[in-house]
Formats: structure tokens, C-alpha cells, sequence
């Protein structure tokens, strides 16, 4: 019951990053509800497993957000196959920009058109791309990233050095694209 | 001495550049952090872990019913094989199914098991894994239409036996054009997955 209410509370705090993460790889508003209970019950079985079993889930990873935020990139990708699959995956980038957090908030439109495009942007990039600049937004150092993807921290610098020209050429390419839509 | 000034001059110069640049890229990437953390989808984080916990628990149940229906038909047929008079054939027939039922529960738990343990790899690993899964897919499904295939030639041993014999076309007719269905669909089913294997498989690699 301590256990459930703990994972209750860590879902509570995490919710708004599992939900960008989510956002980086799908872009269909409903897809993105979806995906995001997956990786909630993702963490909440890493977490539980942690306690049965010492040889997987959490092992004293550098933080909790990082363990959350690697099985949530997990899920993600996972979820990237599994449409991929299904041919259903769309990269039109749609946005429901209703959706957001700080729609509601007195920050000014122009850095919500900024906040969306830079989901769209995300979208239109290569995987492996994508994964990396997604963590360095969230604020996760090089070598924090390259023990959640499982690669060396001098390619974690390249993905992140080859991802910015394309994503600033993307953004500068379509910076009202967004405001189209109804 | 003219020509160190220069050079030193141009090194000043390119320093500036390159810690211009570092600004404008860290200041770039603050504005990307800022606009990031704007995008936050909303989410009902109530009704979040309300259908995680429903969901856990339908995951939990379904596993438990698996389990304890293997087991319980496990035990019924060893109760057969145990307290029943049956003929030989009867006993070799529950003695050999006895274990399959409670095995194939367990193993069907020890793959969900497995499944949430990767969940918590690295990425890397994940993919990996990913990849592994696909090509053993395939495996089954070579094995699967090579037991259909043998199967569908005992089939057709019986069914000549028992039209030259008995003349019973109707039947046998009738049996080897169902397995055959059966047979065409495994072959396409095995066919599909190997003609998709290649670009899945490359498709996994790219994320890589």
C-alpha cells in the first residue's frame, strides 16, 4: 500500500515530462494520451519489478527522473515501432495546441507559436536525433543521456551537434506553420 | 615580430568568434529549453493513474487467469490419469498432456516478465532486443509451417490409404482442402514477415 501511494506520487510528478516526451514522438493528441499511460504503467512495473528484483528495474540510477525518463524514451520508441508497423504513424506534425499547459498561462503568443514549432521541429527529425536533443531540453547532462541510450557521451555530443542545424533550418523554414490551423 | 603580432592578432580575433558563437548556441539552447518545457500537453494527472491502476490491474488479472486455467486443467487431467479407469491410450494421451497446460502458463508469464524487464535497458539494449524479437517471430513461423506441412503429409497419407481402401473421398477430400487453407495461410503469413523482416529490421537500426 506505501509502495502504491510512493508510485502514485512519482506518476503525479513526472506526468508533465512523460507528456513532452510523448509529444516528441506522436503527434496525434489521442496516440499521445495513449502512449502516456503506457509509460505510466512502463514505470510503474520498472518500479515494482526494483523491489522484487535487484537485477532490473531501478539500480540506483543518477536520479529518478532519469530512470523515469529512460523508460519512458523506451516506451516511446517502442511505440514509434509498433505505428511504424502499422503504417499509421503520422509525420504531418499536427498539433493540437489546446492542449498545452501554458495556453492558459499570461506568457505572451509568440512563445507558444516558438513552444509548438519546437515540437513539430522535434518531430521531423531522425530518431536517434531527436532522442538526444529531447533529454538536453529536459535538462539531462551528455553523459546522464548516453547511460539512458546506452551509447558513449562523445557520440551523445555529435548527435546533439549534427541535430541543432536541421532543427533551426526546420524552424526557420515553417515559424507560423501552426497558426494556420483553425 | 610583426608577424607574431599578426598571428597573435588573428588568434585573439578567431577566440572571440568561436566564444560568439558558444553564446549564441548556449542562448539558442535556453530558448529551445524554455520553449520546450512550454509545449507541456496538459494532462489529468488524476485520471492518469486511475486507468494505470485499472490497467495494472487488468494486466495483473489476466495473468493470474491464465495461470491458474492451465493449472486447473493441469490438475484435471492428472486427476484422470490418477483416480480414472482409462485404456492405454487414454493414459498416454492425459499423461501427455498433463504438463503442457501449467507449462504453457508459465511460460507465457516468464515472457510478460521479461517484456517489462526491458522496458528499464538502455535504449540501445531495447532496440537490440527489439530486433532479436523480430527475427525469432520469424523462426516460430517457419517452424510453425513446417509442423503444419507435416502434418498436412500425414494428412495426405491417411486420406490416399483411406480412399483406396474405404473410398471415403467425401472426408478425406474434405480434410486436406481445410489443411490446405490452413497450410497456404501459414506459407503466406511466413512468407510476408520474411519479405518484411529486412527493412524492419533496418528500420530499428536507424534509430539506433
Amino acid at each position: 500500500m506505501k509502495e502504491t501511494i510512493q508510485i502514485e506520487k512519482l506518476l503525479s510528478e513526472y506526468a508533465p515530462l512523460m507528456a513532452r516526451i510523448a509529444a516528441t514522438f506522436e503527434a496525434n493528441k489521442s496516440l499521445q494520451d495513449e502512449l502516456i499511460q503506457e509509460m505510466s504503467l512502463a514505470v510503474w512495473r520498472a518500479f515494482e519489478g526494483a523491489s522484487k528484483d535487484s537485477d532490473s528495474g531501478f539500480r540506483g540510477e543518477a536520479s529518478v527522473k532519469t530512470f523515469v525518463a529512460k523508460v519512458a524514451h523506451n516506451k516511446a520508441v517502442d511505440h514509434v515501432i509498433k505505428e511504424q508497423r502499422r503504417q499509421e504513424f503520422t509525420h504531418d506534425g499536427e498539433f493540437d495546441s489546446s492542449h498545452t499547459t501554458s495556453a492558459s498561462s499570461s506568457r505572451d503568443a509568440t512563445l507558444q507559436e516558438n513552444a509548438i514549432d519546437l515540437m513539430t521541429g522535434l518531430r521531423q527529425l531522425e530518431i536517434k536525433y531527436r532522442q538526444v536533443l529531447a533529454l538536453l531540453l529536459e535538462g539531462f547532462s551528455q553523459l546522464e543521456i548516453a547511460n539512458m541510450l546506452g551509447i558513449k557521451e562523445t557520440a551523445v555530443a555529435k548527435r546533439v551537434s549534427r541535430a541543432r542545424q536541421p532543427l533551426t533550418q526546420i524552424m526557420e523554414q515553417q515559424p507560423c506553420a501552426l497558426t494556420k490551423k483553425p | 615580430m610583426c608577424a607574431n603580432q599578426k598571428a597573435l592578432s588573428e588568434e585573439k580575433l578567431s577566440m572571440t568568434e568561436n566564444s560568439t558563437q558558444m553564446n549564441e548556441l548556449d542562448k539558442q539552447l535556453a530558448q529551445w529549453q524554455s520553449a520546450y518545457k512550454d509545449a507541456t500537453p496538459s494532462v489529468d494527472t488524476d485520471a492518469l493513474i486511475k486507468e494505470t491502476k485499472s490497467a495494472r490491474f487488468k494486466l495483473k488479472l489476466k495473468g493470474a487467469v491464465d495461470l491458474v486455467l492451465g493449472l486447473a486443467v493441469s490438475v484435471w487431467c492428472l486427476t484422470l490419469v490418477l483416480f480414472e479407469p482409462l485404456s492405454t491410450y487414454q493414459f498416454l494421451l492425459f499423461m501427455v498432456l498433463t504438463p503442457i497446460p501449467a507449462a504453457f502458463g508459465a511460460w507465457g508469464y516468464w515472457v510478460r516478465q521479461k517484456q517489462w524487464k526491458v522496458q528499464a535497458l538502455d535504449v540501445q539494449s531495447m532496440l537490440a532486443f527489439k530486433q532479436n524479437q523480430l527475427k525469432q517471430q520469424l523462426h516460430y513461423w517457419k517452424i510453425s509451417l513446417y509442423g503444419c506441412l507435416a502434418l498436412w503429409c500425414g494428412l495426405l497419407a491417411l486420406a490416399v490409404f483411406n480412399v483406396l481402401m474405404f473410398n471415403a473421398f467425401t472426408l478425406w477430400g474434405t480434410q486436406l482442402l481445410i489443411n490446405s487453407v490452413v497450410v497456404f495461410i501459414v506459407y503466406r503469413r511466413y512468407k510476408k514477415l520474411a519479405a518484411d523482416l529486412p527493412s524492419a529490421l533496418k528500420k530499428i537500426e536507424d534509430m539506433k
